[in-house]
């Protein structure tokens, strides 16, 4: 059976990405981020995963018109696009189509009606967390996980956390040996619009990532109205770092835990580790 | 029921009713009524990730806008630059922001003026400092 070996939680700042891009990585401003991600490069070495399981928000890219819920990739690849500022050099993220259909099936049959997408274009909330902890060419699969956190009503706390325990019984149900890590991307406090806009919040930012190890669920009791009064109005795709901790055991080990808010963004970044897999 | 264009001039829609919180104007929450309004502005502003479009826009605001359907108030809106009319209005600022930087005009400088702050004394309120709110139990102010 497919096993989970533990769950990484990143920002996805599309500021990261620019910096990423124009060669910061060792000016004083961005050093201490970008050299955060090494203990978590290193981990992602040491467990070779196959497949990330990616907990993310679409920002309209893929998703307008037609606004889903949850939706999972389950095509052959997750396209890299042009979000308006001009491509990113970086190749397409390969899918697990039949893990991810395989998901699909397990979810819809313990009532989480999914939305499948066969072409689930890879914007920033996808590709800067990829991009800060993966070189091309993509060393894993990717099966992307979006959860509506754009366009309001939104999927509860509540309703993200169980989506990410019955995540963790499909994959533990899944009749292949793949090794596979959980992501989940976003946040965490901000605010892009309005007069509040630049609103961060590093002490619950803080608060949050000790609740998310040590004690998840409380989170799950949050509603979306608190989270957007804490973190700002758009920090409520923290859900989808709830999402990826539901799909954990009680029993992770934390690996590496990061924060700054030098600006507009608490980026955050948490590594959990399944201690049960050490012993198995 | 879907509000009249009226309902959404302020903080929050006539959806604010069913939320959890009595949320500040600071807030602007894009749901229904906001993406039915602004549903010409967004599209017009998604339609920009094609380079090619980027470039017709950039070249002639004003021809461009009116090819992608937008009403006078709509490409006054832009022509304005008034960010924060345009998100109350129903512009999603995850669209809108194409727009911005398509015009070059970077993301803390929307910020900035949507909060009505001179960009440098927003950029001086930076990093910011302790809040004293770390939890859902610090939120009785906001509660109804
Ligand atoms: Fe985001």
């Amino acid at each position: 059976m497919a096993r989970i070996l533990g769950g990484i939680g990143a920002s996805h700042a599309p500021s990261l990405a620019f910096a990423q891009d124009a060669g910061k990585q060792n000016e004083p401003e961005w050093k201490e981020i970008f050299d955060a991600y090494h203990p978590a490069h290193a981990w992602l070495r040491e467990k070779a995963p196959d497949t990330v399981v990616l907990i993310y928000n679409d920002h309209m890219n893929t998703f307008c018109d037609i606004v889903p819920s949850i939706a999972i990739s389950v095509g052959e690849t997750n396209p890299v696009i042009d979000e308006g500022w001009g491509k990113r050099p970086f190749p397409d993220c390969p899918n697990d189509p039949e893990m991810a259909w395989h998901l699909v099936n397990h979810l819809v049959a313990h009532d989480f009606d999914i939305t499948t997408c066969m072409s689930q274009q890879v914007d920033h909330g996808m590709l800067t967390p990829i991009t800060m902890l993966f070189e091309p060419p993509w060393p894993v699969r990717i099966i992307g996980v979006s959860i509506n956190a754009v366009q309001h009503p939104l999927p509860s706390p509540r309703r993200c956390w169980n989506l990410g325990r019955e995540i963790r019984r499909a994959i533990e149900s899944y009749d292949n040996d793949a090794k596979v890590v959980v992501l989940g991307t976003g946040g965490l406090s901000h605010q892009t619009t309005g007069s509040g806009f630049g609103h961060v919040n590093p002490d619950w930012d803080q608060n949050f990532m000790t609740l998310l190890e040590t004690e998840p669920e409380t989170l799950a009791d949050y509603t979306q109205d608190e989270i957007m009064i804490l973190g700002g109005a758009e920090s409520v795709e923290v859900v989808n770092w709830i999402c990826m901790r539901g799909a954990l055991s009680d029993q992770v080990r934390r690996v590496h835990r990061f924060y700054a808010a030098p600006m507009l963004t608490g980026y955050g970044l948490l590594v959990l580790d399944e201690k049960l897999n050490e012993e198995s | 029921m879907i509000s009249s264009k009226s309902s959404i001039s302020s903080g929050q829609t006539d959806q604010g009713a069913s939320r959890s919180l009595r949320l500040p104007p600071s807030i602007i929450v894009y749901d229904g009524p906001r993406a039915l309004h602004g549903r010409r502005l967004n599209r017009f502003a998604l339609s920009i990730r094609d380079a090619e479009n980027r470039r017709k826009f950039v070249a002639d605001e004003e021809s461009y806008m009116r090819a992608q359907g937008l009403t006078e108030k709509e490409r006054a809106m832009v022509r304005r630059r008034d960010w924060l009319e345009i998100v109350i209005y129903g512009g999603n600022m995850y669209a809108i922001i194409k727009v911005a930087r398509a015009l070059g005009i970077s993301q803390a400088r929307v910020g900035a003026q949507m909060r009505g702050e001179d960009f440098d004394a927003f950029m001086a309120s930076r990093p910011v400092g302790p809040t004293g709110i770390a939890s859902r139990d610090d939120l009785g102010k906001w509660r109804k």
